[in-house]
């Protein structure tokens, strides 16, 4: 009894051997010490390690069978079929299509958005077609005062034949001519 | 029945279409067939943000870049005969252009702004009108003044006015 404690106690800390575990396996599993559950015969302080012994014991029936690796990879890999409604297909459908076009059309905004940013620095030939394009558009400005000129000066011929027609006395006329040729001059 | 009718509708959009395009095509031909002469200047203005932003620097006037912002292209030719030029290959350019674009430009569909006869100085100014009153669509200005040739295609809703005064504005700035 006295050697089953001291070997306990090097077994809680954890200083014994294989085989001395083995023969204290031994000797409390097969009742050599009358450990019973009855009360008067069992020593009280070893009945703990009875059950403690009893239950490694039986977790070493357990053995796992044949086809525990196959069942377990099966759950593993087991795809959870999720059924969705028609509603909400057809909503997420919608949206990824609204969100495929707004990535297209961020897409092709940074493209030119780029470009254009590229592009601010002007090229001798840029310069060459500012300074065409102003001249052109000036040249046809002139002529379109020229334009602008020539009917005020028609519009003062009209004006003056129909002075003539009305006019009461020439002296009326004359001074009507010698307005419009000191506003001239 | 039907089906016919649509066929039919089709059918005349396209040629529509087709026609309309075929007329700008004349102006666009006509450029392009002279952009690589010897002695010609060939100028494709179509309005990009650099561009535009160049034209703002040049004639820092706002009335001047708005009016610019409705031009959509502008086609420039020009050519100059020289002294020692006139007998030889660019002077004959200079005749056979002139010539081709009184001939090869649609100016019957244009209606007359200005004809200018002195001389040695040929000018036409013929333009588009658009729905919105005092404002072109298209300009065309076929300008031989001496020895100088230009032709010139503006395209966009132009408004004569402010058109008119570009020149005051340019010549204030100190442009040719």
């Amino acid at each position: 009894m006295k050697d089953i404690k001291e070997i306990l106690d090097r077994f809680y800390k954890g200083e014994t051997t294989l085989e001395e575990e083995s023969k204290l396996r031994e000797l409390i599993n097969n009742n050599q010490l009358r450990i019973t559950e009855e009360k008067g015969t069992l020593p009280s302080e070893l009945f703990l390690e009875k059950q403690l012994f009893d239950f490694y014991e039986s977790e070493k029936e357990i053995e796992l069978g044949d086809d525990f690796d196959e069942k377990l990879f099966d759950k593993i890999s087991e795809k959870k079929v999720v059924k969705l409604n028609t509603k909400v297909k057809s909503l997420i459908y919608r949206v990824s299509g609204i969100a495929a076009v707004l990535l297209v059309a961020i897409g092709f905004y940074l493209i030119f958005n780029f470009k254009e940013n590229q592009s601010k620095e002007l090229t001798n030939e840029d310069k060459k077609t500012i300074e065409y394009t102003l001249d052109a558009l000036t040249m046809m400005s002139d002529y379109i005062n020229l334009a602008n000129e020539h009917i005020g000066k028609l519009s003062i011929i009209e004006e003056s034949f129909e002075k003539i027609h009305n006019a009461t006395n020439i002296e009326e006329y004359n001074d009507y001519i010698f307005n419009i040729l000191g506003e001239e001059s | 029945m039907k089906a016919k009718s649509i066929l039919i509708a089709f059918i005349a959009v396209l040629a529509t279409t087709i026609v309309l395009n075929a007329k700008d095509d004349r102006i666009t031909k006509f450029f392009e067939k002279y952009s690589n002469i010897e002695g010609v200047t060939y100028v494709n203005f179509t309005p990009s943000p650099a561009l535009m932003e160049g034209m703002e620097e040049k004639t820092q006037d706002k009335e001047a870049s708005d009016m610019m912002k409705n031009i959509s292209s502008v086609k420039i030719l020009t050519s100059k005969k020289r002294g020692e030029d006139k007998q030889n290959k660019s002077g004959k350019n200079f005749d056979n252009i002139y010539n081709d674009a009184l001939k090869s430009l649609p100016i019957d569909e244009f209606e007359k702004f200005l004809e200018v006869k002195e001389g040695k100085k040929d000018v036409k100014m013929l333009y588009k009108s658009s729905k919105e009153k005092a404002k072109a669509k298209e300009f065309l200005l076929i300008a031989k003044e001496g020895d100088d040739l230009s032709i010139i295609w503006v395209e966009g809703l132009v408004d004569l006015k402010d058109l008119g005064k570009l020149s005051k504005m340019m010549g204030n700035k100190g442009m040719k």
